[in-house]
C-alpha cells in the first residue's frame, strides 16, 4: 500500500515538475504542492547539489527556490523508489525461496516418518528403545510418589548395575493424568489455605468463594466433569491406575520373576503381586510346585513379614470404618509386604524388633539380591521335594562326607500336610506351645510335610517337618516319632529328643553354608541316626536272642551322660560314631 | 539360646543356694541359669519374678551335675569341674573361681593311646564336714577331691563303665554305674567294700530294658540304699547286702514303657524317684508305695531341695528334666508352680 501511495505521489510530482519547467504554464496554472512535505530550507541547501539548488538565483526568488526544492525532492524520491523496487524484488525472491524450501520440507516429513518406522526394528535389535523410553518417562511422571520412587530406584539400579532386571510401567495413562491434575489442584488449594492462615475468617470466606466458583466451573470443564463422574477416585480401596512391573531374571538364561506393584491411593500403601515365574533352570523346565507360586516367593523376606496385615496403621482405621476386610478387598492386587513399603519409601511406625535388618531393604540392591536368592532356593527346594516324593534323597558331596558311607535306612514315604493335619499329629504340640511357628494365622502359611524313614521292615521313623516361609533362613523344624518296639518320641525317649536337637539345632551351624540343601541333609542325617539308634539298641539289649539289626560300626562308647545318649555323631576323621560333645 | 533350643532343652541338674533363695539349673547346652526362687514363689504378685537372674555358659557340652557348698556352686559336665562363687553370681559377675582336673588321669588316657579327650563328669556329692567333693565321670573312676587344696586325694577305679550317680554313705561313698553295678567304697581303706548287681537278681532284672544303674541314694544314717535303672528300683540293707523291697510302680494306663528312674532321693521320711514318666514316685522308707504326684516334665533328671544346717532336707522341692519347664513343689501332694526358661529366652538371649 505505502509503496503505491509513494508511487502516485512521485508521479504526481513528476508531472508537476514538468509543468513547472514551462514558464508560461507556470503562470497560468496555479499549482500548489500542499500535501508534499519538503525538507527544510537549511537542509535543502546543505544536501542538494548546487546545479539543482542554484543558491544564487533561488535565495532571492522564493518561487524558484520552491521549484528547485521540489526538484530536489523529486530527485530524492526517484532514488528511493528505485531502491524500493530493488528491495521488493529481493523480498519476492526470498518468499519464493521460502516457499520452495517449505515444499521440500513437507515432502521430507513422510520420508522421515518412514525412516523412523523402519528404524524401530533396528532400535529394538540394537537394544535402543529410545521411543519406548520416552513414553515410559512420560508415564513415570504420572506415577504416584511411592511408585515413582520405586521406578526411579529400580531404573537407576538396572542401568547402573543389573542388566537382568527390567522395569516397566503399565496402566491407563489418561486416567492417571486426570488423577494427577486433581491431586495437583488439591495440593495447590492446600498451599493457598496454608498461606493465608493468619486471618481465618476471611480465609474461610475465600475458600467458600473458591469452592463455589469451582463448582460452577466443573460443570463446564471437561476435566473436572470426569472427576465428579468417577466416584471410584474417592473410594477407600482405590488403586492407582498405573502399576510398576519388575521383570527379574534370576540368573543368566534363568527363570524370570515378574512382580507387579500397585499403589492404594487412599490407604496409602503398596501391594506386590507375583504374576509369574517362567523360564528354565539350567536347561530344565521349572518344576510345577505350589512352592513357586505367588506368595510363597515373597513372604518373610523380612522377619515375620507375611503380608497379611495392613502396614499403614492409619489405613487399618479406614478399613475398619468402611467395614472392609483386608484379605477380601486388597489381596487380589497382591499383598502389602513391609519390604515393598520400604522399597517405595513408605515408612510407617511399626512394631519392629530388628530395625537394622529391615533398613537394608531400603536399598534396591539388597531387595533384588534377596529376591533372587529366594527364588533360586525355592526352585532348588521344589526339585528336592519332587525327588523326595519319588523317595530319592541326595545331597552335595560336602554333606555326604559328614555322614557314614553306608546308610541303610531309606525314605519310604513323603507327603504334604496341612497345618491342621500337622497340628493334630501326636507329638507336635510342644512346637505350637512354644510359639515356634508364630501366631495361628502365620502358622497356616508355613509348609508341612510328613516323611517316613524305614529301617528294615519294622523300624518306622515318622518325621513331621515344618518348613517356615523364611526357609532357608530358618531351617526346617523336625519332630520325630519312632514306631519300633513301642512308640518313641521326644517325650519318652531322650535319644529321639537328642536326634531332634541334632537336626534342628546342633547340625545347623555346620551345614549352614549349604543351606539350600538343608532339608535333604537333615533327612540323610536322620537316616544315619536311625541306623545308629536301632543298631545300638539291639546291641544294648541283653536278651539272649540275635539282634534284629547288627552293628558293624565303630562306637567307642554306646551311651553317655545321665540321659544315656547314643553316639549319634559321625566323626569322619577316624570313621567312628561318637557323642557330639567329644568332637 | 534361642527359642528353638528350648524345644530340645534338657535340664539335667539343679541346685539351691545355701540360703535356699536361689535356684541354679544346668542344661544340655552347657548353660547354668539362676532363678530367684523366693521371688518366684512370692505370694505378692508385684514381687513375683520368674526371669532368670543370671545365665552362665559354664561348659562346652552339657552340664550334668550341680552341687552347692556354703560358698560355691560347683558344676560338672564336659571339661573340668568348675567352682563358682555364689557371691559373684549374685552380684551379676559370674566367673570361674577354680577348676578341678585330674592330672594323673589325663596322662593315663594318653598312655592308653586315645586322643586327648576332654574329661567329662556325670555326678557330684559333697561332704561338708571335711570339705571333700566326690565326683564320678566318664572314665569309670570316682574321685575324691580336697576342696581346700584343689587336689585329687583318692580315686576309686573298679567300675567298667561310666559312673551315673554317687552319694555319701557313712564314711565312704556309693556309686552307681552303667556297668550294672553299685559299689560301696570305704574312705579309710580306700577300697571297694561291697558290690550290688541288681540285674543279677531275678526279681529286679529287666533284660529288655538293660542292666545299667542310673541313680543311687543312701539314707542319712548309712543303713539303707535305694537304686534303680534298667533293673527295677529297689531298697537294700547295706550291712546284710540284702534286698529289702522292690520299689513298685503301678503302670498307668496307656503307658507301655516301664518306669526307669533317673534320680532317686531320700527326703525326710520317704524315698522319691523321678524318671521317664511325668510322675514323681514316692515310697515309705520301708518300701511301701506312698503316692505318685503328677508333674509337667516327661523325663525327670533332677530333684533338688534345700538342706537345713542340721542336714535335714526342706521344701520347696524343684524338679527339672527334659523340658523348658521346671516344677516347684511346696507340698509333695500336688504340683505347686511351674517355672519356665522361655520368657528368659525372649528377654535375655536373643
Amino acid at each position: 500500500m505505502s509503496i503505491d501511495v509513494n508511487k502516485s505521489d512521485s508521479l504526481h510530482l513528476f508531472l508537476e515538475a514538468r509543468a513547472d519547467t514551462d514558464d508560461a504554464q507556470l503562470n497560468t496554472i496555479t499549482s500548489r504542492h500542499d500535501d508534499i512535505s519538503l525538507v527544510s530550507i537549511r537542509e535543502f541547501y546543505k544536501h542538494a547539489p548546487s546545479h539543482l539548488s542554484k543558491p544564487i538565483v533561488t535565495k532571492s526568488n522564493k518561487h524558484k527556490q520552491t521549484l528547485s526544492r521540489l526538484g530536489w525532492e523529486l530527485e530524492q524520491r526517484k532514488r528511493l523508489s528505485g531502491k524500493l523496487e530493488l528491495l521488493q524484488k529481493t523480498r519476492d525472491d526470498v518468499v519464493e525461496e521460502i516457499g520452495l524450501k517449505k515444499q521440500k520440507l513437507q515432502t521430507l516429513s513422510p520420508h522421515l516418518q518412514a525412516l523412523l518406522k523402519s528404524s524401530f526394528p533396528l532400535q529394538e535389535s540394537f537394544n535402543l528403545p529410545l521411543d519406548y523410553i520416552r513414553k515410559q518417562h512420560e508415564l513415570a511422571n504420572l506415577l504416584p510418589r511411592p511408585l515413582y520412587a520405586l521406578f526411579l530406584q529400580a531404573k537407576a539400579y538396572q542401568e547402573a548395575c543389573d542388566k537382568l532386571l527390567a522395569v516397566t510401567i503399565e496402566g491407563d495413562s489418561s486416567v492417571a493424568q486426570v488423577l494427577l491434575h486433581r491431586t495437583m489442584k488439591e495440593d495447590k488449594k492446600f498451599c493457598l489455605s496454608a498461606e493465608g492462615g493468619e486471618d481465618s475468617d476471611s480465609d474461610l470466606e475465600e475458600k467458600d468463594y473458591q469452592d463455589s466458583r469451582r463448582g460452577l466451573k466443573s460443570r463446564r470443564s471437561n476435566e473436572q466433569k470426569m472427576e465428579s463422574d468417577s466416584p471410584v477416585l474417592y473410594d477407600v480401596l482405590h488403586c492407582h491406575p498405573l502399576s510398576v512391573i519388575l521383570n527379574l531374571d534370576v540368573e543368566q538364561n534363568g527363570p524370570t520373576l515378574q512382580l507387579k506393584f500397585f499403589y492404594f491411593t487412599t490407604l496409602n500403601f503398596v501391594t506386590v503381586k507375583t504374576c509369574k515365574l517362567s523360564g528354565y533352570t539350567s536347561g530344565d523346565p521349572l518344576p510345577s510346585s505350589p512352592l513357586l507360586s505367588g506368595d510363597n516367593l515373597l513372604q518373610c523376606l523380612l522377619p515375620s513379614d507375611y503380608g497379611l496385615t495392613c502396614p499403614n496403621p492409619s489405613a487399618v482405621y479406614l478399613l475398619e470404618k468402611s467395614s472392609l476386610q483386608i484379605e477380601e478387598s486388597v489381596f487380589e492386587f497382591g499383598r502389602p509386604y513391609i519390604w515393598a513399603q520400604k522399597l517405595c519409601g513408605l515408612e510407617f511406625l511399626l512394631n519392629i524388633e530388628d530395625d537394622q535388618k529391615q533398613r537394608s531393604f531400603c536399598k534396591m540392591e539388597h531387595a533384588i539380591c534377596k529376591l533372587r536368592k529366594r527364588v533360586l532356593s525355592r526352585i532348588k527346594l521344589a526339585k528336592q521335594l519332587k525327588n523326595f516324593s519319588e523317595n530319592k534323597v541326595s545331597c552335595a558331596d560336602k554333606i555326604m562326607m559328614l555322614l557314614p558311607k553306608k546308610i541303610q535306612s531309606s525314605l519310604a514315604e513323603w507327603k504334604n500336610l496341612s497345618f491342621s493335619e500337622y497340628r493334630n499329629l501326636p507329638h507336635t504340640h510342644a512346637i505350637t506351645d512354644l510359639g515356634l511357628l508364630g501366631s495361628e494365622k502365620e502358622a497356616e502359611n508355613h509348609l508341612y510335610f510328613l516323611a517316613v524313614i524305614k529301617r528294615g521292615t519294622t523300624a518306622k521313623l515318622k518325621a513331621a517337618i515344618a518348613l517356615k516361609k523364611n526357609y532357608p533362613e530358618t531351617i526346617p523344624l523336625i519332630t520325630l516319632a519312632l514306631k519300633w518296639r513301642g512308640t518313641k518320641y521326644s517325650g519318652n525317649d531322650q535319644n529321639i529328643r537328642e536326634m531332634e536337637a541334632e537336626v534342628n539345632v546342633k547340625w545347623s551351624p555346620i551345614v549352614k553354608e549349604l543351606s539350600d540343601e538343608i532339608l535333604a541333609a537333615q533327612l540323610l542325617r536322620l537316616m544315619a541316626m536311625l541306623d545308629i539308634y536301632v543298631e545300638t539298641e539291639c546291641e544294648n539289649c541283653h536278651l539272649n536272642q540275635p539282634g534284629e539289626f547288627s552293628l558293624n560300626r565303630t562306637c567307642p562308647r554306646f551311651t553317655k551322660g545321665p540321659a544315656r545318649l547314643k553316639p549319634l555323631w559321625f566323626q569322619k576323621s577316624n570313621k567312628t560314631h561318637v557323642h557330639h560333645w567329644l568332637c | 539360646m534361642e527359642l528353638r533350643d528350648m524345644l530340645h532343652v534338657s535340664m539335667y541338674c539343679s541346685a539351691l543356694s545355701p540360703c535356699g533363695k536361689y535356684l541354679a539349673v544346668g542344661n544340655n547346652y552347657g548353660y547354668i541359669c539362676m532363678f530367684n526362687l523366693s521371688s518366684a514363689l512370692s505370694p505378692n504378685p508385684a514381687e513375683r519374678s520368674e526371669k532368670p537372674v543370671a545365665v552362665i555358659k559354664a561348659h562346652p557340652g552339657p552340664v550334668h551335675a550341680l552341687q552347692t557348698t556354703q560358698k560355691y556352686l560347683i558344676s560338672a559336665g564336659e571339661g573340668p569341674i568348675t567352682g563358682w562363687k555364689w557371691s559373684d553370681i549374685l552380684n551379676n559377675k559370674p566367673k570361674k573361681s577354680w577348676t578341678l582336673d585330674n592330672q594323673t588321669k589325663a596322662s593315663s588316657t594318653s598312655l592308653a593311646g586315645k586322643d586327648t579327650q576332654i574329661s567329662s563328669y556325670n555326678c557330684l556329692c559333697y561332704k561338708a564336714k571335711d570339705d571333700i567333693l566326690y565326683s564320678g565321670g566318664d572314665d569309670n573312676i570316682a574321685v575324691q577331691w580336697d576342696l581346700n587344696t584343689g587336689t585329687c586325694v583318692e580315686s576309686y577305679n573298679q567300675h567298667t563303665e561310666y559312673i551315673h550317680d554317687i552319694d555319701l554313705l557313712g564314711d565312704g561313698i556309693v556309686t552307681a554305674s552303667e556297668d550294672g553295678s553299685v559299689k560301696i567304697w570305704d574312705s579309710r581303706s580306700n577300697s571297694c567294700t561291697g558290690t550290688f548287681l541288681p540285674h543279677a537278681n531275678s526279681q529286679l532284672n529287666r533284660p529288655e530294658v538293660g542292666k545299667w544303674v542310673s541313680c543311687v541314694t543312701a539314707d542319712p544314717n548309712g543303713e539303707w540304699l535305694a537304686f534303680g535303672g534298667g533293673p527295677h528300683t529297689s531298697l537294700w540293707h547295706v550291712k546284710s547286702s540284702s534286698l529289702v523291697s522292690v520299689l513298685d510302680v503301678e503302670n498307668s494306663e496307656g503307658n507301655d514303657s516301664c518306669f526307669t528312674p533317673n534320680t532317686v532321693r531320700y527326703f525326710q521320711d520317704e524315698i522319691i524317684a523321678g524318671g521317664n514318666q511325668p510322675i514323681l514316685h514316692r515310697w515309705h522308707v520301708n518300701g511301701q508305695k506312698k503316692a505318685s504326684t503328677p508333674c509337667n516334665i516327661n523325663n525327670i533328671f533332677s530333684i533338688s531341695c534345700k538342706s537345713s544346717d542340721k542336714g535335714n532336707l526342706l521344701l520347696p522341692m524343684v524338679i527339672t528334666g527334659s523340658s523348658w519347664k521346671m516344677d516347684v513343689f511346696t507340698n509333695l501332694g500336688y504340683l505347686g508352680m511351674t517355672l519356665s526358661l522361655v520368657p528368659c529366652c525372649k528377654s535375655e538371649f536373643c
